[in-house]
């Protein structure tokens, strides 16, 4: 699941990155200059007798292979706060209390919506998918229409399918978002003379 | 209501079982005898077997109950049934519901 | 195996147990999920090829009480929190009706959704 914090640590470490690369970028360029900024002035070589001594330490080894574990264990976390599917299984419907638990299969509703929405003219396919994006509940309805589809008429029918999904699930912290995608080309639909 | 009594030994259990899979499929609610899981459950007779009813020291008979049919209510009357028949303690077990054909 | 001693009948041991399979209630369940309104049936016909068998119901019975889970189809659209407390309150009900097995708790899960008209428009 994306949730707020994994895109919060996303974002600052793309803003991370990006502050190194500029910060490289402009050492670069003052090495490839020569040019001496406020008393101060890249050396022509570097020495790396102290890179070599902390190597050779004793506790090197250890300390080494401590911070590869733990970076690994981080970056296998972070990946994996990416992969885990934002889709959500089972909507707790109201009414659920002690005598039993009511709930619904998310992508069930949402396929159903998405089989509403494609029952319209003009629409050539649609599905549904309810997923938890930043904390919101939403249902995404994704609808490939025909070039020359009445909009106005699909906006209308976009509402009233979000309205008859509101209805079904009677979750206040549900969001409904449908999404028209134009088809690339028309389709060669047999047509009656 | 009689079993058969100027029968041969032998014979009387034989009869006694379609005797009583007879009245206990004529009890209301009563929708089938079962055989049992593995159909374990049922009388060997010559040639055939009467599924879901066994008779002796403690007779058993598996039944297959309606929808709607208030289940102990049904198994109350089906011991009744048999007890008359054959008398002693009757276990009946209810293994399965059927749905009916009604609105 | 529920053994349920029948109460109203004096020494119960006297006159044999009463044994009600565990499956009693769960097919007990499952077609009083079916006589709620806005569930369909989707355990025959085509359907089947294309969609899990449903209402299905499954039961724990202990002693003379039972946990009841069932998965149920709705049609679309219907307010789902309604149909699903309809079948927990039916499911209920008939259950202690007709088998006098108490029940404790339903759960009940909408498994499928189902839009009819799309539904025929499939199997064309």
């Amino acid at each position: 699941m994306t949730t707020r914090k994994t895109l919060l640590i996303d974002r600052t470490a793309t803003l991370v990155l990006a502050l190194v690369l500029i910060l490289g970028g402009l050492a670069s360029i003052w090495w490839w200059s020569g040019a001496t900024i406020a008393g101060h002035r890249l050396p022509d070589s570097s020495d790396t007798s102290r890179v070599a001594e902390t190597v050779d330490t004793s506790w090197f080894p250890w300390v080494a292979a401590l911070a590869g574990i733990v970076l690994g264990l981080i970056g296998i976390r972070w990946i994996a706060s990416h992969l885990s599917s934002p889709r959500v299984k089972r909507l707790v419907l109201g009414g659920s209390d002690s005598s039993g638990r009511l709930d619904v299969a998310g992508s069930k509703v949402a396929a159903a919506a998405g089989d509403a929405l494609a029952s319209t003219i003009g629409v050539r396919s649609a599905r549904g998918a309810v997923v938890r994006d930043r904390g919101q509940l939403v249902a995404h309805l994704n609808a490939v229409i025909e070039p020359d589809a009445d909009l106005a008429h699909l906006a209308r029918r976009a509402d009233e399918v979000s309205a008859q999904l509101a209805g079904a699930l009677e979750r206040d912290d549900l969001h409904c978002s449908v999404q028209f995608r134009v088809a690339s080309r028309g389709r060669a639909l047999p047509r009656a003379t | 209501m009689t079993a058969p009594t100027g029968t041969a030994r032998g014979d009387q259990p034989a009869e006694a079982a379609d005797l009583v899979a007879a009245a206990v499929l004529a009890v209301p609610g009563v929708s089938g005898l079962h055989g049992g899981a593995f159909g374990e459950v049922g009388t060997y007779l010559p040639g055939r077997r009467v599924s879901g009813v066994r008779l002796g020291e403690q007779s058993a008979v598996h039944i297959t109950v309606a929808m709607h049919a208030e289940i102990l209510e049904v198994v109350r009357e089906v011991r009744d049934t048999v007890s008359a028949l054959v008398g002693g303690p009757v276990e009946v077990v209810v293994e399965d519901v059927t749905a009916t054909e009604q609105g | 195996m529920a053994d349920t001693e029948s109460a109203a009948t004096s020494p119960a041991a006297d006159r044999g147990r009463t044994v009600i399979a565990d499956k009693v209630v769960e097919r007990v369940a499952s077609i009083a999920t079916s006589e709620v309104e806005a569930v369909i049936d989707t355990r025959k016909g085509w359907t089947k090829l294309i969609r899990k068998g449903l209402p299905h119901a499954e039961a724990v019975v202990a002693g003379d009480t039972s946990k009841i889970t069932v998965e149920v189809a709705a049609t679309w659209p219907t307010p789902l929190a309604q149909v699903a407390a309809q079948v927990r309150e039916h499911v209920t009900r008939q259950v202690v009706d007709i088998t006098g097995v108490t029940v404790t708790r339903v759960d009940v899960t909408v498994a499928d959704v189902v839009h009819l008209d799309a539904a025929e428009a499939r199997v064309q």
